[in-house]
């Protein structure tokens, strides 16, 4: 196809592909090349110059991590394929699912995503000049990012519910408060959240949902299993109107045009949406501090002398567990590729669960790392999560890699007493870790682990052998494919573009680089170009092949342990695996943004399971009683069960057997204080949106 | 100086197919319409969509397969293949690097009469990225093709010519239209083709030396065969030169550089010439990765045996066949197998004139050519003459002309009635009858008629019959224009013909 070359310096404007450009030969001895990286990632000369050396350590500590290459195997095929059976149906505009907007026609009517209007036009004689160029958006700046966190003071933050959801429900569903009032709640708690858990509110829908709840129950209809349960949704997941931001200031005025399948499958049950929670950039980190919007602050973080010490929620979805455990919304909805759900969860002191790949639907879930993430849910207690899953999972056509809920889990049986279960301590991987492993840590964990014993489990040692290097296959990977799903967002369809009209360099490439350059923060930068370094040819191809049979190795590992072998002096199969959720408890904010290899190392106990695909829950275990700038504190410590492929259900029945055997999720902030649900808005009204 | 300059030709040849929807959503897909209508969250890259993959383009890819004897593999995967360009929504096409569909396929073509097998390295399914409109001032681009289900057939560097490449193109085109594969259309973006080309001196260089070194050029985005033709020759002249010139500095054999050119069509008097666009050392990197989004494409044999049982007879099946059975010149049937329609038309038209008809023989091997001969003679320049007749009409007018019942003159007529007639009503086997009555054009075939339009022309030209009787036999054609007048024309001629003949001699008697 044949390509003009425009006259006027505008900005779109494609200058006749890139000329040679001359490059050096890659060199054997050299083989990372930064400028290059560079360029295929769709960034400039600063962000290389940038990046330069920390680029070439991290990917050698990565390549440390990694065990040496024994084959060039691409690591275990994954367990499905799709058949051409099962392939979507050749059926154009049979559904709502595909859309036909025409000027002047209704836009909304049956279509489940609107085209912008500024993208479709009349075709005329004179050819297509007549559609508007794509490049027509306003461009706008980078929002600015606070520097310095402020902390807020969470005294006296007004609190409504002491319970879990399932509490709430049964108030709901039997009548005693209304939807309307347990959502006029819960965005009165939101609205003065001190903590930045919650970005953007839902006001409008939200009130207009509870109101068609009551008044669906007020005729006389069953309620609907989450009536009126208040919600608070990532900001990497799509709510149609609302900001899917992915805490990025390259989406920073990205409103959703479609909902994602969970959000909506949440909402047909009755809950609802009344927040969207802040979080890490892309998912991308483990302190919540990585956001547009500012960093979340750990609702436990202690106060002495009056003075807030802020300590981090981690991340990536530390908006999601701080509003759960400020007592914003008793449920919330986050995404876990690492341990994004859990190891927040852990830090916060609530339940966070990580479903087997592909139980939820990904449709609708911004994706980081797709072969890692999965959307979890987090709450006060192990039922609520029970309750909430078998209403959002399950098959979905629009995300082929979803599964049958059914197929897998029929083989776990029904418990309702924790005798006789056998649970399995990687013994070596913990000791393994030596100074990494705080104290206060291990020390709550092995209370967890003389909690379940008591209570009849069989505590067993077991072996995973890979776990070790699970942390730097896992970051390989992520990287690599968050450098591939990252790579939409260049200023052309949507999001924020910098564009230098009338600057004598301006094409687009100098566009899409400017745009990224200034649209992602540094950590997703970083990860960005160890992405594109791991699958270039810069040298390092071999790097992304390692980490596949690093994924495969700890599969295998993972099912030798369920499935009876490997078992260190005991000859039996293991039901479920315990271990700490995070190597620490919440660190200070700011403490570990200097040091990405060791911001990385949170996720050391949570990365396994995710390379293996299996759920992990995260419980809130004893309290550590911990010191903070010279005084003593009690923060959460959380411990997780990891379960086999498709035990999600099993495994939730079992934390709720651990739950009700013990009260460590029922542990609250200490100055979180109930405050009587009545009261008024706080100046919030309805239709005035934040 | 010179050398024995060969050439090595390959092609990477890009088919869109045929499905209703496109690859990867269930956008309709259509793209000659308004821009940008066809379009939803997946096909332009939305934060947060994913891909599912449509069995019926999967279908079409697997029936491309099956026809040209790919090896198929029963499972296959998909790749991301990364570069930034706006058209492309995601940042990266979707493609099968690692696992094609299918490997070691094969078309025969037929260049100077002489049969060449082309084998075909892998045919794999893509997605095709949205279209840009570059003016002076803007970019604009069009997502309705984004998305869009494409399979790229490679072939091996086998071919030597501008006219293989012509031929095989043409052939390719051929089968994929009559598969019902894809349109093929060049110039709507149906079929596009990326040409590689390597000249090198055969007094210097093995084949296996050249095969180690693959391709030096390639020309992207060819969207005609005629371009694809131009460029070969184009750039074989030019690497022919470029490589004598730096032999004649000294250089070292083979010094062609590998690079990627551009075919800029003849336009303004200027003529056509390929453009740089990269050389190696800027080649791109495409960083492949396998799609995680989607699933391993997972192929039962009964998937495969559907494929096959959709082939219908290809065009060269039908070809022979028409000779053989229906007695067809090799022209008339390749004119009447050059698309699948006409190629259906005409065996509709064949099989109604095997259908039984009252009173009449089984038609006669000449009754078929001659409704090739309607059909490519008079049908086809009519306008919408295929909508408008019927093939059983076509059959209908075979029988009447052969019968004598009308001239071949009133044949055409009678088309041309029928054309501008089928606005009202579709006609059935007697309306042809009735319209010919209707119009006066029976011809008269009884003998006493004729006899007495013969009597009356030699009762006018006597001089006509004295030089008959004289011996110049060619007045009798005298006679007979005078007859033939005198029945206003309606006198079948042959008929006429043989009475005049035969009075005249009892005449003479």
């Amino acid at each position: 196809m044949l390509r003009r070359r425009g006259k006027g310096a505008t900005l779109c404007n494609v200058k006749e592909r890139p000329e040679v450009t001359p490059e050096p030969e890659a060199d054997a001895k050299t083989p990372v090349r930064p400028s290059r990286i560079a360029a295929l990632s769709g960034f400039g000369r600063p962000i290389a110059l940038k990046f330069a050396d920390e680029l070439i350590q991290v990917v050698q500590s990565l390549e440390a991590g990694l065990p040496p290459e024994t084959s060039h195997g691409q690591g275990a095929e994954p367990p499905r394929a799709a058949r051409v059976a099962d392939l979507r149906p050749d059926r154009a505009v049979a559904r709502p699912g595909s859309i036909r907007w025409l000027r002047g026609a209704p836009d909304r009517d049956n279509s489940w995503f609107r085209v912008p209007r500024a993208w479709a036009g009349e075709k005329s004689e004179d050819g297509p000049d007549s559609f508007p160029e794509v490049t027509a958006q306003e461009p706008h700046g980078c929002p600015s990012v606070p520097a310095v966190p402020k902390c807020p003071s969470p005294v006296g933050f007004p609190s409504a519910e002491t319970g879990d959801a399932m509490d709430l429900l049964e108030e709901l569903q039997a009548g005693h408060r209304t939807a309307v009032q347990s959502v006029e709640a819960a965005l009165r708690r939101a609205s003065s959240d001190p903590f930045l858990a919650v970005i953007e509110l839902h006001k409008g829908e939200a009130l207009d949902r509870a109101e068609a709840l009551d008044k669906r129950l007020s005729t006389g209809d069953e309620p609907l299993p989450l009536h009126g349960l208040p919600v608070a949704i990532k900001a990497n997941l799509c709510v149609e109107d609302r900001l899917a931001t992915s805490a990025s200031a390259s989406l920073a005025n990205y409103a959703a045009p479609y909902t994602a399948t969970v959000v909506r499958r949440l909402i047909a049950a009755g809950a609802v949406p009344i927040a969207t929670a802040n979080m890490d950039e892309f998912a991308m980190g483990s302190s919540g501090e990585h956001s547009v919007h500012g960093p979340t602050i750990n609702p436990w973080s202690p106060i002495h002398d009056g003075e807030l010490i802020p300590l981090a929620p981690g991340g990536s979805s530390s908006g999601t567990a701080a509003a759960v455990a400020a007592d914003i919304v008793p449920l919330a909805l986050g995404s876990d590729a690492g341990g994004s759900v859990r190891q927040p969860a852990a830090l916060c002191g609530v339940t966070g669960l990580r479903p087997t790949q592909g139980r939820l639907s990904r449709f609708g879930l911004i994706a980081f790392a797709s072969s890692f993430d999965v959307i979890g849910p987090v709450a006060r207690s192990a039922r609520d999560l029970a309750a909430l899953f078998p209403l959002v999972a399950g098959i979905d056509p629009r995300d082929p890699t979803s599964t049958d809920p059914h197929h897998e889990a029929k083989r776990f049986p029904l418990r309702t007493h924790l005798d006789g279960l056998v649970i399995g301590v990687p013994k070596r991987l913990l000791d393994e870790l030596g100074d990494s492993l705080e104290l206060e840590v291990a020390a709550s964990f092995a209370q967890s682990v003389e909690e379940l014993r008591a209570a009849g489990a069989r505590i067993v040692d077991i072996e995973l052998r890979h776990a070790g290097a699970a942390l730097s296959a896992y970051h390989v990977i992520s990287c690599s494919e968050a450098a591939s799903n990252l790579a939409r967002i260049d200023g052309v369809r949507y999001g924020m573009r910098i564009d230098r009209r009338g600057s004598a360099d301006n094409d687009l490439i100098a566009m899409i680089r400017a745009t990224r350059e200034a649209g992602f923060g540094t950590e997703v930068q970083r990860r960005i170009l160890i992405g594109t370094l791991a699958l270039s040819r810069d040298g390092s191809r071999a790097l992304y092949g390692r980490a596949r049979a690093t994924r495969a190795e700890v599969t295998l590992d993972f099912e030798r342990v369920f499935g009876g072998n490997d078992l260190i002096g005991a000859a039996l199969s293991v039901d479920l695996i315990a271990m700490p959720t995070s190597p620490t408890v919440a660190f200070g904010l700011g403490a570990r943004t200097a040091d990405p290899v060791e911001m990385y190392r949170a996720d050391l106990l949570t990365v396994p399971a995710s390379l293996a695909g299996l759920p992990a829950i995260s419980l809130p275990g004893p309290l550590a009683k911990t010191s903070c700038a010279g005084r003593s504190a009690a923060l959460p410590v959380g411990f997780q069960l990891i379960g086999s492929r498709g035990s999600d259900e099993y495994l939730l029945r079992i934390a709720t057997l651990y739950q009700q055997l013990t009260q460590h999720h029922l542990a609250r902030p200490p100055r979180i204080h109930p405050v009587p649900p009545s009261g008024d808005l706080h100046g919030i009204s309805r239709g005035a949106e934040q | 100086m010179s050398g024995l300059w060969k050439t090595r030709i390959g092609l990477e040849v890009h088919v869109r197919l045929a499905s209703r929807s496109k690859l990867f959503c269930a956008c309709p897909n259509l793209f000659e319409t308004n821009p940008n209508v066809h379009i939803c969250p997946v096909c332009t890259g939305q934060p947060g969509s994913l891909p599912a993959l449509g069995r019926g383009a999967v279908e079409l890819a697997l029936r491309a397969a099956v026809l040209f004897d790919f090896d198929v593999a029963m499972l296959s995967r998909f790749d991301r293949k990364h570069y930034f360009y706006p058209d492309l929504p995601k940042g990266y096409q979707v493609t099968q690097q690692e696992v094609p569909l299918g490997r070691d396929g094969q078309l025969e073509i037929e260049v100077d009469g002489r049969r060449v097998r082309i084998p075909l390295s892998r045919i794999h399914i893509e997605e095709d990225a949205g279209r840009s409109v570059h003016s002076e001032e803007h970019t604009r681009i069009d997502f309705n093709r984004a998305g869009a289900p494409l399979v790229e057939i490679v072939t091996d560097p086998v071919m030597e010519t501008a006219q293989e490449v012509g031929a095989f193109l043409r052939r390719l085109r051929e089968e994929l239209r009559y598969a019902g594969v894809s349109d093929g259309d060049m110039d709507k973006g149906s079929m596009r083709t990326d040409v590689n080309i390597s000249v090198y001196d055969s007094s210097r260089l093995g084949r296996a030396e050249v095969d180690a070194e693959g391709p030096r050029v390639e020309i992207k985005n060819l969207n005609s065969i005629r371009a694809a033709q131009d460029a070969v020759d184009f750039e074989v002249a030019r690497q022919i030169q470029e490589a004598q010139e730096t032999i004649r500095r000294g250089a070292q054999l083979h010094s062609i550089t590998v690079q990627t050119r551009r075919w800029v069509a003849s336009s303004e008097g200027l003529p056509g010439h390929s453009k740089l666009m990269r050389t190696k050392a800027s080649q791109l990197d495409y960083r492949f990765l396998e799609d995680p989004d989607l699933l391993p494409l997972a192929l039962l044999a009964t998937d495969l045996d559907a494929a096959r049982a959709m082939l219908p007879e290809g065009p060269l099946a039908m070809r022979d066949r028409w000779r053989c059975e229906y007695d067809l010149s090799a022209h008339d049937a390749e004119v009447l197998s050059s698309s699948p329609q006409l190629a259906a038309y005409f065996e509709a038209t064949a099989r109604a004139l095997q259908a039984p008809v009252r009173g009449e023989s089984p038609p006669a091997r000449q009754s078929y050519k001659a409704a090739a001969n309607w059909i490519i003679n008079d049908l086809a320049s009519l306008s919408s003459g295929f909508d408008k007749v019927a093939p059983f009409q076509v059959a209908a007018l075979v029988r009447l002309v052969e019968s004598a019942y009308i001239s071949h003159k009133s044949g055409r007529l009678l088309l041309s009635a029928l054309v501008a007639r089928h606005v009202d009503q579709p006609g059935h086997d007697g309306d042809l009858l009735e319209m010919a009555q209707a119009l006066d054009l029976e011809l008269v075939n009884d003998s006493a008629l004729l006899d007495e339009y013969c009597y009356a022309a030699m009762a006018r030209r006597e001089d006509a019959i004295q030089s008959w009787q004289a011996g110049r036999l060619q007045a009798a054609d005298a006679l007979l224009g005078e007859a033939m007048m005198l029945s206003r024309g309606k006198a079948a001629p042959d008929k006429l013909r043989a009475r005049l003949l035969a009075l005249l001699e009892v005449h003479d008697t």
